[in-house]
């Protein structure tokens, strides 16, 4: 069954002194992870940045399981990064703007590939001045996850919760025209309605301080305006 | 001009997003549209405050920056005959897109690309799209594939 | 220690982390940090080492995954202390 995982994480809040402390990073990254660190290219990486880095991937996997695993509870160490290739593109750590989408592989992205027992998943990250975020994809075949970003002029849950709902709606309008809403499973991932109707699109929603994140699945038989 | 370039298009009119070409070489294109105030996306997009969507932005800077200049280098190296079967057809598989600027209904947009790669098939633009007071609405990355020219790409 | 002193204690642990002020002050042991509290999932870590430093435990990573509730965060406490004491 196709789902759908993302994270976003806020730099400005994140401890970058806890993050470094052992008794915090052993409790999300796995001893092979730790080691990853040592490689080539993260030499221009600070270490926290590392952390949360794969705390998203690890945090967005959780949310893609979640949706087949109810009971599943999330332990970050033990969904483990295998390798992580870094962006080759022209436009990274670029975020100028009230918002971004994305949809397709990118060379922008930080990638690579991530397992949960006998589960193998992809991911895609992208990383700007001010946030983390990833999203999450059972293939490595991006076409079909569309994914973005906006800031928001406050936190606070409600207002967080709202925006990402506001932001996730007017993307999902364009595919599907209509009066749309999302409402909570009880396991705890969104569901969009159109009336009474359960779309089966898979989403997931994220939000951290000043930024709100959505991701979906969109399958191209399903009704759309492409 | 270069409109000539838009009876290739497939879109029908609902969803073709290209007013005019204004410049165009192997290199990039240049091209404008004026978003209609009955489009469809308006109605629910939202209720009494009309706004365009990012997913159409990103649609309309595709069409002339990626489509419109795929389908120029696929003419300018094969001629007509590279358009002959349909899986020659520029394909969009990424955007990677940052919006700085709100668009709505009414309003004159204009689309730049500048070609960074066409091999193997592939092509990547830079596209960037402003407003008629030449402020940044929207710039990215896209890339899209082009079935055929890619092996006829690797076979030359 | 009883688990009612625990469980006053815990919410000196977890206010730095949860806006739901009213919410935290009515928690129980059946109460859900994430669920209910909003507690963004990555403050749990935090709230995991605050817990640690706070009764001089050490709690390992079977452990910490059973703490997304109240009640089976009582139940780690006083599991840990009673291997430190």
């Amino acid at each position: 069954m196709k789902s759908a995982g993302n994270d976003i994480v806020a730099l400005r809040l994140v401890d970058k002194q806890r993050t470094s402390q052992f008794r915090f990073y052993s409790k999300i990254l796995s001893a092979g992870e730790q080691g990853l660190y040592g490689q080539p290219q993260f030499a221009e990486m600070p270490f926290e940045k590392y952390v949360w880095l794969l705390w998203s991937v690890k945090e967005s996997t959780y949310k893609y399981l979640k949706r087949t695993i109810p009971n599943l509870v999330f332990s970050p160490t033990k969904i483990i990064i295998q390798h992580i290739e870094i962006p080759l593109g022209l436009l990274k750590n670029k975020f100028e703007g009230i918002q971004w989408e994305s949809t397709g592989c990118s060379e922008e992205f930080y990638s690579g590939m991530v397992i949960y027992g006998s589960h193998t998943f992809y991911f895609q990250s992208k990383i700007s001045k001010e946030w983390i975020a990833t999203v999450v994809n059972d293939n490595d075949n991006f076409e079909n996850v569309c994914w973005g970003i906006q800031s928001i002029d406050h936190s606070g849950y409600f207002h967080q919760s709202k925006e990402v709902r506001t932001l996730l709606l007017n993307t999902l309008n364009s595919f599907f025209p209509g009066d749309l809403r999302v409402e909570k499973s009880p396991v705890g991932y969104p569901v969009i309605f159109k009336d009474l109707e359960d779309l089966h699109i898979p989403v997931s929603l994220a939000h951290d301080d000043l930024f709100v994140a959505y991701s979906f699945n969109h399958d191209p038989l399903l009704p759309s305006t492409k | 001009m270069y409109n000539d370039i838009l009876t290739y298009l497939p879109y029908k009119s609902s969803f073709l997003f290209i007013d005019n070409i204004s410049a165009l070489d192997k290199d990039g294109v240049t091209g404008d549209y004026t978003l209609r105030k009955d489009a469809f996306f308006y109605e629910d997009h939202f209720r009494n405050n009309p706004v365009t969507p990012g997913v159409i932005i990103t649609e309309i800077m595709a069409q002339i920056g990626l489509v419109v200049l795929g389908i120029h280098l696929l003419i300018s190296e094969n001629g007509e005959a590279g358009l002959m079967d349909e899986g020659s057809f520029p394909l969009l598989t990424a955007t990677d897109v940052s919006f700085f600027k709100m668009v709505l209904p009414g309003e004159k947009v204009i689309v730049t690309s500048k070609k960074q790669y066409f091999r193997f098939g592939k092509l990547k633009c830079l596209i960037e799209m402003r407003n008629g007071a030449a402020e940044l609405i929207a710039k990215g990355i896209f890339s899209g594939i082009i079935k055929n020219a890619g092996i006829k790409n690797k076979a030359s | 220690m009883d688990r009612t002193t625990i469980l006053t204690e815990l919410k000196k642990v977890l206010a730095p982390y949860t806006e739901n002020k009213e919410m935290l002050d009515g928690i129980s042991e059946e109460t859900d940090l994430v669920k209910d509290l909003k507690i963004n999932s990555a403050n749990l870590v935090d709230i995991i080492i605050d817990a640690e430093s706070k009764y001089n435990i050490e709690i390992d990573l079977d452990s910490a995954e059973k703490m997304y509730k109240v009640g089976s965060c009582i139940d780690v406490i006083i599991d840990k202390m009673n291997l430190s004491a």
